[in-house]
């Protein structure tokens, strides 16, 4: 099998004497909580006296569960875990996806276990159509428009960095720019899933009735502000982002934890094991690209595409 | 031969001027660096008058400094992705940050200039109290009655005002706490000979060393007039024991929290290896938490409690529960002793964590040592049905014969009838 379809991320790791298996399965916002304590109750059951550590994590549309322990308790783990989860409706939740960080000599049998259980990878970009909801409360209006995740049309790295132009350090372009419209308005923009595949979801709010300026001028000024930034703050960014993908690597149930995450969330998880090549290899055209494809599905919306 | 946790790591240590021990860590492997500065006061340092002002001064050295503002500060740490943190212990504060190991040098400055030289600007001072009182309400909010552990188990247990002290802070600090009185205390505790420096990362040990050394060397410390307070432990005295009722409106259920004297943790022995596993078997009965430690394992050497909270709402004594360890099988056993050794390798495999308690061990322990020893024996344990049994009766049996102080936290009178 060649190992880049293979559906378990394995990074070996030799800081714990317990390797780390974190399971995350797709599911639907409707259905998240009813999965989760279907599987958490069995998942109890099915193992009485625990592990050394678990942790169930889920929201925007995943649900993940991290477990260490010894590495014949982690297989027997793993099939009753199959047990359970083929118990789920398969309405509720996807085939698992798998990262497991850990000594990996000696573990070819929990890895055929773990292949057995999990589902392939999915190669086949969803087609999600760019909507938009509104509402009013209290004199504000709420804008919510959400649409396709870049990640198929301008690569996993490209779309983190753009990401982070929008969002993080301190030059956060969205913050600063929305700042300048006045009217109490904000403008956010996150990553979840939608009809279990990766989505993107812009939320802006402002007094009044204005949200549609609000994201008029984002289109606007976005793509000139990518413009105005030089060569050095294009490596201050790569800088920033190699730090936030390079922290999951403080401890190794943090490390598979995240990797699953990436994994089921669609983004990339090369990025976690080999960050800095992964945004070594962004050109300025990436990036660029990149904000584009963000910026589809509000013009979409607004009727520019 | 496997070599022990410890030896997989490349470590040097020296003291620095002004007295500050440094100590690097080496791992080659990882992709961050972090660096901790911790010192040896925390809030059983506090005298009478001073209760939550330990705490205060932990949020104030993320104020403004002399030589940068906070918001300056976070933008420096905003732009490189750095994480920081700060916490106050019984008997030691730290400061910490993580990020890229290039970034190693601005986040070594940064901390000892904020640690060493903060600003104490009245407007921010008051902030920080509501900060204070804040996070103390909202740590006791979700606790059925809002009563936890610590802060309330432990001034129940203790008589003497070290020990027995609330030093969460809350907004009574608005009337205590004047900007001169934190300058004082600052003086006290916040000396370069009391603190110990760790950084850990990729680099080369002496490259470690050289930068912890430069940006010590660079600061001016004025001589303290105060000394150092005698020691607080010899002063430990406990109350007679108490068995307190909370009435709790609107309570679904029980709950019993429970407290004996810990084991001391100044070296590895026999007992507290014992009460980490009673600890563990306790914790993995559906409805029981317990620690051994109130804030958890070894983050203090003598003077701890063993803390027990019990929401199965049935009240069983507490040495009822411990006596019945003694029967457990074998597989059960078996999975308290991963369950110990994993709870204390998360100590040492999460780099950030090892960097914290390389500091911890060194400050309490003198020895930076000490928790790699703990898991090593632990693992070294884990598979000695026999030992662990001993061990396992002999802390289980101790530890029921001690006096337990116990709050029961339960729904008022009315509602149970």
């Amino acid at each position: 099998m060649n190992a880049s379809t293979l559906p378990i991320l394995a990074i070996p790791d030799d800081r714990s004497l317990f390797p780390v298996l974190s399971l995350a399965w797709r599911t639907d916002p409707q259905h998240e909580r009813e999965a989760r304590e279907l599987l958490a109750k069995g998942l109890a059951q099915s193992d009485r006296w625990g592990h050394p550590w678990r942790q169930i994590t889920g929201d925007s549309g995943s649900m993940i569960l991290t477990v260490a322990a010894e590495q014949p308790r982690l297989e027997r783990w793993l099939h009753a875990v199959a047990d359970e989860s083929s118990r789920v409706k398969s309405g509720l939740v996807s085939k698992p996806m798998i990262a497991m960080v850990g000594k990996l000599a000696g573990a070819e049998n929990l890895l055929a276990t773990a292949t057995d259980l999990c589902g392939a990878k999915s190669s086949q970009p969803m087609t999600l159509p760019s909507k938009m909801q509104q509402n009013s409360v209290e004199g504000y209006q709420r804008t919510l428009i959400t649409g396709e995740d870049p990640i198929h049309h301008a690569g996993a790295a490209a779309s983190f960095l753009a990401l982070c132009l929008l969002t993080g350090g301190s030059w956060a372009l969205l913050p600063k720019l929305v700042e300048d419209l006045g009217n109490a308005a904000t403008a956010q923009i996150s990553r979840n899933l939608i009809q279990r595949g990766p989505a993107i979801t812009w939320q802006g709010i402002c007094q009044g009735t204005g949200g549609m300026q609000v994201f008029e001028y984002l289109v606007h000024a976005l793509p000139s502000q990518l413009k105005s930034i030089g060569e050095d703050q294009v490596q201050e960014l790569k800088h920033f982002g190699l730090a936030n993908l390079s922290r999951a690597w403080r401890s190794p149930t943090e490390l598979a934890h995240t990797a699953s995450q990436y994994q089921v969330m669609g983004w990339g998880p090369s990025l976690i094991t080999d960050a800095h090549s992964e945004l070594g290899r962004v050109t300025r055209d990436d990036l660029e690209h990149a904000m584009d494809c963000l910026l589809r599905p509000v013009l979409e919306v607004l009727g520019r595409s | 031969m496997n070599s022990t946790s410890f030896e997989r790591f490349h470590v040097r240590s020296e003291t620095l001027e002004h007295g500050a021990c440094a100590i690097a860590v080496q791992n080659p492997k990882a992709r961050n660096s972090t660096f901790v500065l911790a010192i040896a006061s925390g809030m059983r340092h506090e005298q009478p008058g001073e209760e939550g002002m330990m705490h205060l001064l932990e949020h104030v050295v993320y104020q403004d400094s002399v030589a940068i503002s906070s918001s300056e500060r976070q933008t420096e740490m905003n732009n490189i992705g750095a994480v920081m943190g700060g916490h106050t212990h019984m008997d030691y504060t730290e400061f910490y940050e993580t990020a890229l190991p290039s970034d190693l040098p601005g986040m070594v400055a940064r901390v000892i200039e904020q640690v060493f030289h903060p600003a104490f600007n009245a407007d921010q001072i008051k902030a920080q109290i509501h900060a204070v009182a804040t996070e103390r309400a909202q740590r006791l909010a979700p606790a059925p009655g809002g009563i936890l552990p610590f802060p309330h188990l432990t001034c129940q247990f203790w008589d003497d005002y070290a020990h027995g002290h609330d030093g969460t802070g809350d907004e009574t600090l608005f009337s205590r706490v004047s900007i001169d009185r934190l300058k004082d205390l600052h003086a006290k505790n916040y000396r370069p000979e009391q603190a110990v420096l760790v950084a850990f990362g990729p680099q080369d040990p002496s490259e470690m060393l050289r930068i912890l050394a430069e940006n010590m060397a660079s600061l001016s410390f004025a001589e303290s007039a105060q000394k150092f307070a005698s020691s607080h432990r010899s002063q430990a005295r406990q109350n007679e024991v108490k068995h307190q009722l909370m009435p709790v409106p609107g309570l679904a259920t029980r709950r019993l929290l429970a407290a004996t004297s810990a084991v001391h943790a100044q070296s590895i022995s026999a007992s507290l290896l014992g009460d980490l596993l009673v600890a563990s078997l306790l914790s993995l009965q559906t409805g029981l938490d317990s620690s051994a430690g109130i804030f958890g394992p070894a983050d203090l050497v003598e003077n701890d409690l063993f803390i027990l909270v019990d929401d199965t709402g049935l009240e069983l004594d507490p040495a009822h529960r411990l006596r019945a360890l003694t029967t457990v099988d074998d597989a059960v056993l078996g999975s308290a002793a991963k369950k110990a050794l994993f709870a204390a390798e998360k100590s040492v495999h999460d780099d950030e964590r090892l960097a914290r308690t390389t500091a911890r061990d060194m400050l309490l322990r003198g020895t930076p040592e000490f928790a790699h020893e703990l898991v090593d024996q632990l693992r070294h344990l884990s598979d000695q049905t026999q030992q662990l049994r001993r061990l396992l009766e002999s802390s289980a049996l101790r530890l029921a014969a001690q006096p337990w102080h116990t709050i029961s936290v339960a729904p008022t009178l009315q509602e149970v009838a």
